[in-house]
């Protein structure tokens, strides 16, 4: 094994702990926590022994294993950085409306003090 | 009632001066949404006379509007008046925007440099930046305007009912027609007035409100 697989494989065990733990704190619903788990599974086995991309660049026409595994990793982070993008505009979106709603309901405050104090 | 809404955000050198003029000229309703500025933008609104609306933190100029128009429906608006709070505008347009708006019985008026010759656009933007952009933003709101994101509009409470704004940042001047489309409201122009003392938004700003424009549509 090289040294590179090592450190591969303990920082996968690693996600795959940190899935565990998120799990069980009810950060990750069970769904997910299965999803998350297979994923990091397949990449431990995939590390161990990388002839197991040559089926999936079969499946794919993809020449080299190793490539097959590329496309899919950079197809992937592209959409989960979409993901985090679409979900900050919800969240900004958010942030405005409570925002606009402090505002609103502070200036009805102050109206009503200075009602209650004339 | 007439209510005017000032967005401002460090706009503290610029507008008291904006709101006694608008004093001056009869207007009493003058709301500052003060969009978490740094600077003393509250208090010199205040000072000045002006009703000012705090946001806690930077939101936007098109949440900023929208705090503003929200305020004034609750607060029995009839009119609403969107007015640039660094006096890029002329105070007196205002009541010929009022008057076109009675007159024609129309929903909303916008504001257009291009329909006198009052405005001196400088030489790149007008012949260079702003055909290019008028034309990609009547293309994606639909409505054919002849000035391009021009903060100076009037609307009735109708129509403000309609136009909720979600687009926070600059984007809102291409929500707002989109809107005024998609619910079919009755529009026009009125020759307005900007005086240029500053470069407003750049070709990144114009990316910016393309990019903003396109997530909101996915996100829909």
């Amino acid at each position: 094994m090289m040294i590179i697989q090592i450190i591969l494989v303990l920082f996968f065990f690693f996600a795959l702990f940190k899935v565990f733990l998120r799990f069980r704190s009810g950060g990750l619903k069970g769904r997910e926590a299965i999803g998350w788990f297979v994923f990091w599974i397949l990449a431990i086995a995939v590390v161990i022994n990388p002839n197991y991309t040559l089926i999936l660049a079969k499946i794919l026409g993809v020449g080299r294993g190793v490539d097959a595994i590329i496309y899919l990793a950079i197809s992937l982070l592209f959409f989960l950085v979409f993901k985090i993008y679409i979900h900050l505009e919800k969240i900004d979106r958010q942030i405005t409306k409570l925002v606009r709603q402090d505002t609103l309901s502070s200036q009805t405050k102050k109206y009503e003090d200075t009602a209650r104090h004339s | 009632m007439l209510y005017i809404i000032l967005p401002a955000y460090n706009e503290e050198q610029k507008i008291g001066r904006v709101i006694r003029d608008l004093f001056q000229h009869g207007y009493t309703n003058i709301v500052v949404v003060n969009d978490g500025s740094s600077d003393l933008t509250a208090i010199e609104a205040a000072a000045a006379g002006a009703m000012v609306l705090s946001h806690k933190v930077n939101r936007g100029q098109g949440a900023a509007l929208q705090t503003g128009n929200e305020y004034a429906l609750l607060n029995g608006a009839e009119i609403i008046v969107h007015f640039d709070a660094d006096g890029q505008f002329n105070v007196v347009d205002i009541i010929k925007g009022i008057n076109k708006i009675t007159d024609e019985n129309l929903d909303i008026v916008f504001g257009s440099r291009f329909l006198d010759e009052r405005s001196k656009v400088p030489f790149f933007k007008k012949y260079f930046i702003l055909p290019f952009s008028r034309m990609l933003n009547n293309w994606i709101t639909g409505l054919k305007l002849t000035d391009v994101h021009n903060g100076f509009r009037i609307m009735r409470k109708e129509a403000a009912e309609k136009i909720k704004i979600t687009q926070d940042q600059m984007a809102h001047n291409s929500e707002i027609p989109r809107l005024v489309k998609d619910n079919n409201l009755k529009y026009a122009e009125l020759p307005v007035e900007v005086f240029y003392f500053e470069n407003g938004q750049g070709i990144s700003g114009g990316f910016k409100i393309l990019w903003d424009l396109l997530i909101a549509k996915i996100n829909k």
